[in-house]
This record gives structure tokens, C-alpha cells and sequence, in this order.
């Protein structure tokens, strides 16, 4: 760098920055996580910006039904915080607690959980990632999740473990089922935008299956175990 | 009443903080929008990281929402957003250090770096370097200076500052990057030197 063209290599730089706008969804989602995050004031504008990004969402997808997402996900595929309870200490697994040559998550929380078997989120660089208890995880962009989730109103992980399925799910889901093949079924409620549905292994779980608020079947899908 | 035109950018700053007081959402979004870009670009300018800039403008903007009700003087509203972004800006730079960040791990945001900024790997690294030795205050003078083209008159309103100070501040920060310019010149070749580090950082 030579020391008279210091000026020029400024405006340079400043030259691709000065029309940089952020999106529109990028805003909405901040003022829906300003409000999550407000005080009194601010609550008050909770219902509003929630339905702000329900609206932005909506004008995403090709229908109302597919694509709305519950708004913690929602904040955090946006940058917010991550969604459920938030770990701190001891209680944050050790695969993710700081260690020499590793930058550890800011932040860990559980989303959903089931017995001892728990949905966790974090954030590492840029990737949003999920853990499927301590047997997988995968980090990805938040519009590959965001992707996937506009296909289809969930994102289906499993059989892990004993017989435990992971899933995220968009605001259409409300119930996840598995049927037996004895009869009868269990039933899991989503949280945040998530679910772990620990099934009962010995009575022959046969089909998983997403349901909206009045009980109708939104998607299914067949209980294959793989094959060893 | 007075017509929409004649109003100074000034006077349409105060007008929407108050209607997004009032619960104007279409004011709350327009103040929004003005807060996270002044973050994004201003931070990108500093820490010459869109995608960072991006984490930066959201949480100035959620600042700014939530401090609103509690801004005493409506006029003051940009000086008090550029001074977030500052704060902001300032713990990016931290985190950032604090997690040994490399920029060129990832592929697809080195792309994203790339298309954003026209200079070449070696100017960008060794400019960020050297706006990270300044304070904080002439870092923003200078962002404000080249990024939005203000002259000193207009940053010193639009930071609520003395038209000397900020002429002051844009002088000396200038005048460290000439410094340092000098310094690296003299000792030859360190704008490549950092190019291939980083380049071979990447490789690696």
C-alpha cells in the first residue's frame, strides 16, 4: 500500500458498500426478534410483528399452508436467538463445550425434547446447526433449511438410537404421530418449530405421521429401519 | 400543513421516530431499515465482512427498536444509531478475534467478500488492519465520510458533534493510515506478504 493512495484505496473499498441494502425480510425478522426480546414497551408489539413474520413467510411460499415457521425458528434461521431453552454450564453437552482449537457456540439451547433424548440448536459461523441428541448432528445455510421447509412441512431425522425421531416442522404441524403395527400410536407436541418422538420399538412403530391443529394429516412417512 | 417535499431529511427523521412511537408500523419498519443500514454498511466498511456486517445491522436495529421509546430528543436519533453501530461494530471486532475467525475457510463467503469489494485481497486485508488501529469515533467519521459522502459540516449533525472535532478526527485517522502506509512501505512488500499468508492459511 503505497502511503498517498491511501484516500483512493478507502473510496475503493467504500465504492461497493454505499448501495448496500439490507432485505426486507432481514428487517421484519429483526423487529420480530426486537419485540421477543423487549421490554414492556416493547411486548406490546409482540402480536404485531409475529404476524409481520408470519406475513413476510407467507408471501415466500407458493401456499398459506406450507412455509410459515414458528417464530423462534424463525428468528434464529434470521440471525436471532436460538430457539427454547437456552444452556449454559455443565448442562451444555460436552461435544460443545470450549476446548483447545475450537470455537465453541455462543449459545446452545434445547428445542424440543423426549425422556433423556434432546433437540439441540446452536450457531457456528455462519451455519445453523442441529443435534440429534448424541447420536448426529449437521450444521447448513439457513436458507437450506428454510428450503426444505417450503418443500415439505417437515424435516424429518431417524430411527436414532433405541427408536427416536428428530424433526423440524413448519407452523402448519402441531402433532406428530407414530402408528403401531400392534395398534395403537404416541403422540409428541412440537416445540419451537421442533419435535423428538421416542417410539416404542417393541410394539412395531409402522408409520410417522405430521398433523395440523384440527387433526388432520398434513404428511406421513413409512418407520424403515435400516438394514444392518 | 406543511407538504411532504419540504421537509428537511431532518425534520422526516424526527417525524417517523415519533409516529414509530406512537405505534406507526409502517414508521417502525422505515426506522428499522435505517438503523440496519447504517450497521450493515458501516460495519462492512470496518470489518470488511458482509456477512458479519449482516449480524451487526440486525442487532443495531433491534437496539435501536427496543431504545426508541426511551430517546428523549427525536433529532438526535441518527447520532444516537451511529453511535450503536459504533458499539456494535467495536463487539463484532471482538467476537470475531476471540473466535480466531479466518475469512477464508469458507468458500461461498469468500465469494460473497469478493463480490463486494473491488480492490485486490492484499489493499482489503492490510486496509481493515490498519481502520481496526483507529478509535472508534474516527472509524465512524471515516465510514461516514466515504461510505455515505458526507462532509465534515454534515457528519458533525449528523453525529451531534463540533465541525472541528470531526474535522480533527478525520484528519488524524487519515493521517495514521498514511503513517502506516509509510511504515508497511518501508518495510517492503507487506501488502503481498499478507496476501500469501492468507492465501496459504486458506490452502491449509
Amino acid at each position: 500500500m503505497r502511503r498517498d493512495s491511501v484516500e483512493g484505496a478507502l473510496r475503493k473499498h467504500a465504492e461497493g458498500i454505499e448501495h448496500m441494502r439490507p432485505d426486507r425480510e432481514r428487517i421484519r425478522a429483526a423487529m420480530a426478534v426486537a419485540a421477543s426480546r423487549g421490554t414492556a414497551a416493547g411486548r406490546r408489539w409482540t402480536p404485531l410483528a409475529t404476524a409481520l413474520a408470519c406475513l413476510v413467510l407467507g408471501g415466500a411460499v407458493a401456499t398459506a399452508a406450507m412455509g410459515l415457521l414458528d417464530p423462534a425458528l424463525e428468528s434464529f434461521l434470521h440471525g436471532g436467538k436460538t430457539p427454547g431453552r437456552q444452556l449454559s454450564g455443565k448442562a451444555v453437552p460436552s461435544w460443545l463445550q470450549p476446548a483447545p482449537n475450537y470455537s465453541a457456540p455462543d449459545e446452545v439451547s434445547v428445542v424440543a425434547a423426549s425422556g433423556e433424548e434432546r433437540l439441540y440448536a446452536y450457531r457456528q459461523r455462519g451455519w445453523i446447526c442441529f443435534d440429534y441428541g448424541h447420536h448426529a448432528g449437521e450444521c447448513r445455510k439457513p436458507r437450506e433449511w428454510r428450503s426444505d421447509l417450503e418443500k415439505a412441512p417437515w424435516v424429518l431425522r431417524g430411527p436414532l438410537g433405541r427408536s427416536v425421531w428428530f424433526g423440524l416442522v413448519d407452523a402448519s404441524v402441531a402433532l406428530v404421530r407414530v402408528e403401531y403395527r400392534e395398534g395403537g400410536t404416541t403422540d409428541v407436541t412440537v416445540h419451537n418449530g421442533g419435535f423428538v418422538l421416542d417410539a416404542d420399538r417393541t410394539r412395531g412403530p409402522q408409520r410417522l405421521v405430521a398433523l395440523d391443529a384440527s387433526g388432520s394429516e398434513l404428511i406421513s412417512a413409512p418407520v424403515v429401519y435400516p438394514s444392518r | 400543513m406543511i407538504e411532504a417535499s419540504k421537509l428537511s431529511e431532518q425534520d422526516m427523521v424526527t417525524a417517523r421516530v415519533f409516529r414509530s412511537n406512537r405505534g406507526d408500523l409502517e414508521a417502525k419498519e422505515w426506522v428499522a431499515e435505517r438503523a440496519y443500514t447504517a450497521g450493515l454498511r458501516l460495519a462492512t466498511f470496518s470489518l470488511g465482512d458482509p456477512n458479519l456486517a449482516q449480524d451487526v445491522g440486525q442487532e443495531v436495529a433491534i437496539r435501536v427498536l427496543r431504545g426508541l421509546p426511551k430517546l428523549r430528543d427525536a433529532d438526535r436519533f441518527d447520532a444516537w444509531t451511529y453511535r450503536i453501530c459504533a458499539a456494535e461494530i467495536k463487539r463484532a471486532a471482538k467476537k470475531r478475534k476471540r473466535h480466531d475467525w479466518h475469512p477464508y475457510e469458507d468458500v461461498e463467503h469468500e465469494l460473497q467478500v469478493e463480490a463486494t469489494f473491488p480492490q485486490s485481497l492484499g489493499e482489503r486485508d492490510w486496509l481493515i488492519q490498519a481502520l481496526a488501529q483507529l478509535s472508534e469515533r474516527q472509524r465512524l467519521v471515516l465510514g461516514l465520510h466515504f461510505v455515505y459522502g458526507l462532509n465534515d459540516k454534515e457528519i458533525a449533525a449528523a453525529i451531534r458533534s463540533r465541525r472541528g472535532t470531526v474535522r480533527s478526527l478525520l484528519s488524524r485517522g487519515l493521517a495514521r493510515l498514511r503513517e502506516q502506509a509509510e511504515a508497511d512501505e518501508s518495510k517492503g512488500g507487506r501488502e503481498t506478504a499478507v496476501g500469501q499468508i492468507t492465501k496459504q492459511e486458506a490452502i491449509r
